[in-house]
């Protein structure tokens, strides 16, 4: 199972890379164009903002997606330590179905 | 039909889930192909034997195609899919003896259990035995016409063993396990 966390999150860090890396610049780039140019220049910047924000958005839901595998990595290890005690409530549930296990048992003989 | 050909009904259908779950357990945390392939093996043989035999319909090949093909890609996620399909089918088609039924629905919970106390999921580990337990009770005169009163009575025994084993902390997993291997046994 571990693998597959790891394979996931690499593709996620993977979309981080692609999605923020090149997304971000356009998206200044994109900024930087609405700003300088006040002429119709001004309305090239809509592809790039279009582009960057699209990419970005891919990066932060990629972002989004690597947090909840970490999460649940972590909560996978959290799982696997045995608590010290039993709550009651299981050792009642244990007890119970131990006695409706033998009279099961002794129906079935 | 004796009790002796019944009972090998019964076998095959515990068997065929206990070898799709050994196929795909195979393949994580590190990929072992020739377990995987091992138990892909057995689960073939045992689902074809099954279809000539009559006793499951021929469409059930599919389940062979499918999980090939899952089993390719290394994709619990379908394997596991496929498996509960499979199950699923058996569990609702009219056609399909009465025996199958029961036994690939014991093998599921047992092995459903198995698997939630190897993830230290003790709650809802003993739901899904509570409901193994109401299962066989609702359908214990069906079951005992398939399967020995002394291999229920061990089993039962078994599985109280497990019980007993999960009141305890830390806890002993091997011994749970080795425990099950034991109910496994029987069938296989």
């Amino acid at each position: 199972m571990a693998e597959v966390y790891e394979r996931l999150l690499k593709e996620a860090l993977t979309w981080v890379g692609i999605g923020l890396g090149i997304g971000i610049p356009v998206f200044i780039a994109a900024i930087l164009i609405f700003l300088k140019f006040k002429d119709r220049r001004r309305f090239y910047s809509i592809p790039l903002f279009l582009f960057g924000g699209g990419l970005m958005a891919i990066g932060f839901s990629a972002l989004k997606d690597y947090f909840e595998i970490k999460a649940r990595m972590g909560g996978s290890q959290t799982h696997s330590s045995n608590p010290q005690k039993l709550p009651s409530e299981i050792e009642k549930k244990i007890s119970e179905l131990i006695k409706r296990l033998e009279e099961l048992r002794a129906r079935l003989r | 039909m004796g009790l002796g050909r019944c009972f090998d009904n019964f076998r095959m259908g515990y068997a065929l889930v206990h070898y799709a779950l050994l196929t795909a357990s195979a393949l994580y945390p590190e990929p072992d192909f020739e377990v995987a392939l091992y138990g892909f093996g057995l689960y073939t043989d045992i689902l074809l034997q099954l279809i000539d035999e009559g006793k499951l319909p021929r469409g059930f090949t599919r389940y062979i195609h499918d999980f090939a093909m899952a089993l390719k890609e290394m994709d619990l996620i379908r394997l596991a899919t496929i498996m509960n399909r499979l199950v699923h089918d058996v569990a609702t088609r009219p056609e399909i003896p009465t025996t199958l039924r029961h036994a690939v629905q014991i093998s599921r919970m047992v092995h459903e259990i198995e698997a939630l106390i190897d993830v230290d999921e003790v709650d809802e580990a003993l739901n899904r035995l509570n409901d193994l337990i109401n299962y066989i009770s609702e359908h214990k005169s069906e079951i005992l016409k398939c399967v020995p009163e002394d291999v229920i009575d061990r089993i039962l025994g078994r599985l109280k063993e497990v019980l007993e084993l999960l009141g305890k902390t830390p806890l002993p997993k091997d011994e749970i396990f080795a425990r099950f291997v034991e109910i496994h046994q029987e069938f296989l």
